[in-house]
């Protein structure tokens, strides 16, 4: 089976070149004249970077601020000056999970080295702006996501949610694709038959929403930070709780600090802290109280964002 | 003990293995009780994807068993490195070299329990009956938290049985080990909580000695949990801190259970001290 051919695609806003085919972006419908911003290839790589990083084959971050990321027989990365990933196969199923990597840690690491925040969140847009669900892992970013979604909340980002913090606040889509369990999927009444599965051996697929998609940046209307508790509640947290809150939720911060841009990283996100509602969710983790959770934002995004009549 | 590295804390589940961490983070914090309700300070479990995270700052959420095991195992190459010690790492796996290198490893703290106690603590944990519990203690390829069909938050250990997990341990690791038994620990918990002091080189001073068996004492855990909860605590369980009396399964296990138990592991429990009526030497 010879591979299909990449091409260039509209990523965070961004003009990707790639070298392998991106199935989950859109393809780039811009300017032809727009030179590319960032570059996706396949090439060999090292197993070992030069620099102050510690030894660690699964990571290495070099003195210019390249990081080479490691999973084990499966893929290698090359993140470098914010413009170019390289990508080693190594094997296992590389051929198409690759992508999970490239555009997962990948695109974090790319968006801090170019002094974008990669804020640990599922984005949505709705009525002009941008919410960003952040949580730790297994909070239930995904699975509210996809509550929203039904309801009319148009998915831009999974898991990671790129973020401009110099002057505007600004959500940069990268693809409309929610990863779920099936147990998630099963509960918010979606048939898995047809949904892509990320990888064999994985009960976890790829959901997408049938509306179209819009690539355009959207203003971030605010953050809201997923926690547990018995009964839902949604509480705006003052400027001074927001910011280690939010702090919390930025992606790949050791790596962040190891590249040199803990206090970039840290100024931003008190910046992001001083202009944005970040809001502390806290609701119980189970799907039959889904419905009242995805109600709260529902409030919010309509008292907040859509100027009553 | 001065050599660098990890300290291990291995043991069978259910066997007393949090029991230590809280004894060692309360004695390294000269006595005071561990907040429940935060992670183990210094004892991370080496199997939380948490835990391999927040040291490589790599997602594991989209790997599979093996990648996660590959990355497990980066973690813990790489915490030995830069980790001044001292430095605990808790686990439930069999002993394999390849996943305990000798090379990042100071010393071992196996902890061991009666299996016949270990059994409904364990059926608790699992959310299973007590018979599911026994027969997959005596499973020679018990394995756990395998992902696939669900997420699992730890990385996927191969425990083994009962007995194949304990002798991996009493005949496998390299460098100082120190066993300890549970029904000694709670005998004599000062004399554990001197033990563990001197084999990860901190002072054991009679007053904090007896302020760290204070702290640990099972009626004030049990306290702590009903107030603040336990981080570690299954969704499922009503409370992590159950019973924690040796000999109970006296009254917990049907004869024949025992008996099952005894049939599979009497050589190990013979060679450990616990005797087929649960006299103990």
């Amino acid at each position: 089976m010879t591979e299909q051919k990449g091409g260039d695609y509209r990523l965070c806003d961004w003009r990707v070149r790639s070298t392998l085919p991106l199935p989950e972006v859109t393809p780039w419908t811009g300017e032809t004249a727009r030179p590319p911003d960032i570059v996706i290839a396949e090439a060999e790589l090292p197993d070992c970077l030069d620099g102050p990083g510690l030894p660690s084959r699964a990571l290495m971050v070099g003195r210019d601020g390249t990081v080479l990321l490691h999973i084990p027989g499966l893929v290698r990365l090359l993140v470098r000056a914010g413009r170019e990933i390289l990508v080693h196969r190594l094997g296992g199923d590389a051929e198409r999970s690759w992508r999970l990597f490239a555009l997962g840690p990948g695109l974090d690491i790319l968006c801090h080295q170019r002094a974008i925040l990669p804020l640990h969140a599922a984005g949505l847009r709705r009525a002009g702006k941008a919410v960003a669900i952040a949580g730790r892992r297994g909070s239930g970013k995904s699975t509210l996501a996809l509550t929203l979604a039904q309801r009319g909340y148009d998915p831009v980002s999974d898991d990671s949610t790129a973020v401009t913090a110099d002057g505007k606040a600004m959500v940069l889509p990268a693809y409309p694709r929610l990863k779920l369990w099936r147990p998630a999927l099963v509960a918010a009444g979606v048939d898995i038959e047809g949904l892509d599965r990320l990888r064999d051996g994985l009960e976890k697929y790829g959901w997408r929403p049938a509306a179209g998609f819009d690539p355009a940046p959207a203003p971030l209307g605010a953050v809201v930070i997923l926690d547990e508790a018995p009964e839902p509640s949604l509480i705006r947290l003052s400027p001074e709780a927001a910011r280690p809150a939010l702090h919390a939720q930025i992606c790949r911060q050791r790596i962040a600090t190891l590249m040199g841009c803990r206090d970039r990283v840290a100024a931003r996100v008190a910046a992001l802290a001083d202009t944005v509602p970040v809001y502390r969710l806290r609701r119980p983790k189970r799907f039959d109280r889904m419905a009242e959770t995805a109600a709260l934002i529902e409030d919010m995004t309509k008292t907040e964002w859509e100027v009553a009549p | 003990m001065t050599a660098p590295g990890i300290v291990w804390i291995v043991s069978y589940p259910k066997s007393g293995n949090t029991w230590v961490r809280l004894l060692l983070s309360s004695l390294a914090a000269g006595g005071a009780l561990p907040d429940l309700s935060r992670p183990l300070p210094h004892c991370p479990h080496s199997a939380a994807r948490v835990w391999i995270e927040s040291v490589l700052d790599i997602p594991t959420s989209d790997l599979l068993n093996d990648e996660v095991t590959a990355l497990r195992k980066e973690a813990i190459r790489r915490v030995a490195l830069v980790n001044k010690p001292p430095f605990w790492l808790k686990a439930h796996d069999s002993y394999d070299s390849d996943l305990f290198p000798a090379e990042v490893t100071a010393g071992t703290i196996h902890v061991l329990r009666d299996p016949r106690d270990v059994a409904p603590s364990w059926a608790d944990h699992m959310a299973v009956s007590l018979d599911e519990a026994i027969r997959r203690m005596n499973l020679p390829d018990f394995t756990m938290a395998v992902t696939g069909a669900d997420f699992r938050p730890q990385a996927r250990q191969r425990l083994g049985s009962w007995s194949g997990n304990v002798t991996s341990w009493l005949d496998g690791p390299p460098g100082p080990v120190l066993t300890l038994r549970y029904e000694d620990m709670q005998a004599d918990p000062a004399d554990a909580v001197r033990r563990i002091g001197a084999f990860v080189d901190l002072p054991t001073p009679p007053d904090i000695v007896a302020a760290t068996v204070a702290a640990c004492d099972f009626a004030r855990l049990k306290a702590a949990e009903r107030k603040s909860g336990f981080l570690e605590r299954m969704g499922h369980q009503r409370r992590f801190f159950r019973q924690g009396r040796a000999g109970a399964w006296r009254d917990d296990l049907s004869e024949e259970q025992a008996d099952r138990l005894w049939r599979a592991h009497g050589a190990v429990m013979t060679r450990l001290g616990y005797g087929r009526d649960g006299s103990s030497p």
